[in-house]
């Protein structure tokens, strides 16, 4: 029960009480409106959350929707970036031919020169002589006849080579920076053993479509080593009739070869191996200061990615 | 030969062979002919020659037939050679024997009717290590005899002259 507070006059009571049901309903409307705040502010709340989840359900049936796909962009990524550095390394063979070009040139000119001699010409139709006519009759003639014959021929080829010793017929030296350069290869195993040789080089497709027409580059004898080191591996897996299909592929020398069967595994070491042969020693490589790395990828690298269904290829 | 004489280049050689320098280089690697230096003696391509069976004289000393038509008379002059030598199922020759020497118009016309042959089953090609070779399919001998004789037979090939 409340307990009354005595004032000094009853109208005085009667204004108190009217003063405090005034302060009271004031006092009970600020709350109200606090709490009417509040409750807006947590449904403004409450419907921002919903539209964000919203937003994210509709983010994550997206995703679920692309099921992943990286192993296709990825290919797809690789594959480009690895044209794009084979071409740019074919570049650069290119450059590195065109540099040893004309010092190749001024050796061949100079060779030339020796060979071209007077005297030097007299040597060599005698020595090509004897190789064709008498050389070949060498065993039919009496013993002392052929000794003698011998010994001029010995005096002939000591003169030769004194003559064209001068000259180096080597390969020709590059003063400039080691070029590295990749081989890309493939064995292809589409039923589970090796069915296709794949190669992609660092040099312009010319190199073997244009051959007769361009004179003797880094970039074709670059290819021959891959060649030689590709054949030597077919005969190590006993397919000696192998031959490689030659084309371009976006502008780069591509080869392709029919294999056997066999492991892919073990298909892959031998060309490795053989390709790290043939590309490990040529002196012209060493010479012209460029190094070669047989680089095994998969055959999804080294195909274009293939054109979704429907769309326009032409 | 001596060492010191200047090899022959890599497209050098294989000029002078009548192949490509990719094809020499298998030939090399089968023949077994080094390819330290990459550089060709004269040894080194006879040696390949002969592994491969080039025969740089395929052609010499044939005479083309009497023909109112001169490309079937290449055709026929062709055949005739085939036959001569036997080329008949398993004895075969490589198949750029048969227009190696020629001018390119020549040239040209023995690659199509080759071509044309091996699609009518009258020539047969194989592959092997020494190149592709090329022989008369045994089925076809008589037509090619007949052919060979007085022109007549391989309606196919008619565009070709």
């Amino acid at each position: 029960m409340t307990v009354g507070n005595a004032f000094g006059s009853a109208a005085e009571a009667l204004e108190a009480g009217v003063r405090w049901r005034q302060e009271e309903e004031a006092r009970y409307q600020t709350e109200i409106t606090e709490v009417d705040q509040e409750l807006a502010r947590v449904r403004e709340a409450i419907q921002n959350l919903q539209q964000q989840l919203s937003t994210l359900s509709q983010h994550r049936s997206e995703l679920a929707s692309r099921g992943g796909g990286f192993e296709e962009a990825e290919a797809e990524r690789v594959y480009a970036d690895l044209f794009a550095t084979l071409g740019a390394q074919a570049q650069a063979v290119e450059a590195r031919s065109q540099e040893l070009a004309a010092a190749e040139q001024a050796q061949a000119q100079a060779y030339q020169a020796v060979v071209g001699d007077t005297s030097t010409r007299a040597l060599l139709d005698q020595y090509k002589a004897f190789k064709a006519t008498i050389e070949p009759t060498l065993a039919m003639m009496p013993e002392a006849y052929r000794s003698a014959i011998l010994a001029a021929h010995e005096a002939l080829s000591a003169q030769l080579k004194a003559k064209l010793g001068s000259v180096d017929t080597g390969p020709v030296e590059h003063p400039g920076p080691e070029l590295t350069v990749d081989v890309l290869f493939a064995v292809d195993a589409p039923e589970g053993s090796a069915d296709i040789l794949m190669l992609v080089l660092p040099v312009p497709e010319t190199v073997q479509s244009e051959w007769a027409d361009r004179p003797d580059t880094a970039g074709l004898r670059l290819a021959a080593r891959v060649a030689q080191g590709v054949y030597a591996a077919c005969h190590q897996i006993g397919a000696p009739h192998a031959h490689a299909m030659f084309g371009g592929h976006q502008g780069l020398l591509a080869m392709e070869l029919e294999l056997p069967g066999g492991d892919p595994a073990k298909v892959t070491a031998v060309v490795q191996a053989a390709l790290d042969a043939a590309l490990a020693g040529p002196e012209e490589m060493k010479r012209a200061r460029m190094v070669a790395r047989a680089v095994n990828t998969a055959a999804e690298y080294l195909l274009p990615p293939e054109e979704e269904e429907g769309e326009d290829v032409g | 030969m001596l060492d010191d004489l200047r090899p022959q280049s890599l497209p050098e050689a294989a000029l002078g062979l009548g192949i490509d320098p990719f094809e020499l280089v298998r030939l090399a690697v089968g023949a077994g002919v080094s390819l330290e230096r990459l550089g060709f003696a004269p040894e080194d391509s006879a040696k390949i020659a002969a592994f491969a069976g080039i025969d740089s004289a395929w052609w010499e000393g044939a005479s083309l037939p009497a023909d109112d038509r001169p490309r079937r008379a290449r055709v026929r002059a062709l055949l005739a050679r085939m036959v001569e030598r036997k080329l008949v199922g398993d004895s075969s020759t490589r198949l750029d024997n048969l227009w190696r020497g020629l001018d390119a118009n020549d040239r040209a016309l023995v690659e199509q009717a080759v071509r044309g042959m091996l699609q009518e089953g009258v020539l047969r090609t194989f592959v092997a290590p020494r190149g592709h070779q090329v022989s008369i399919a045994p089925q076809a001998l008589g037509a090619v005899q007949q052919f060979v004789g007085n022109g007549a037979g391989f309606a196919t090939l008619q565009g070709l002259w």
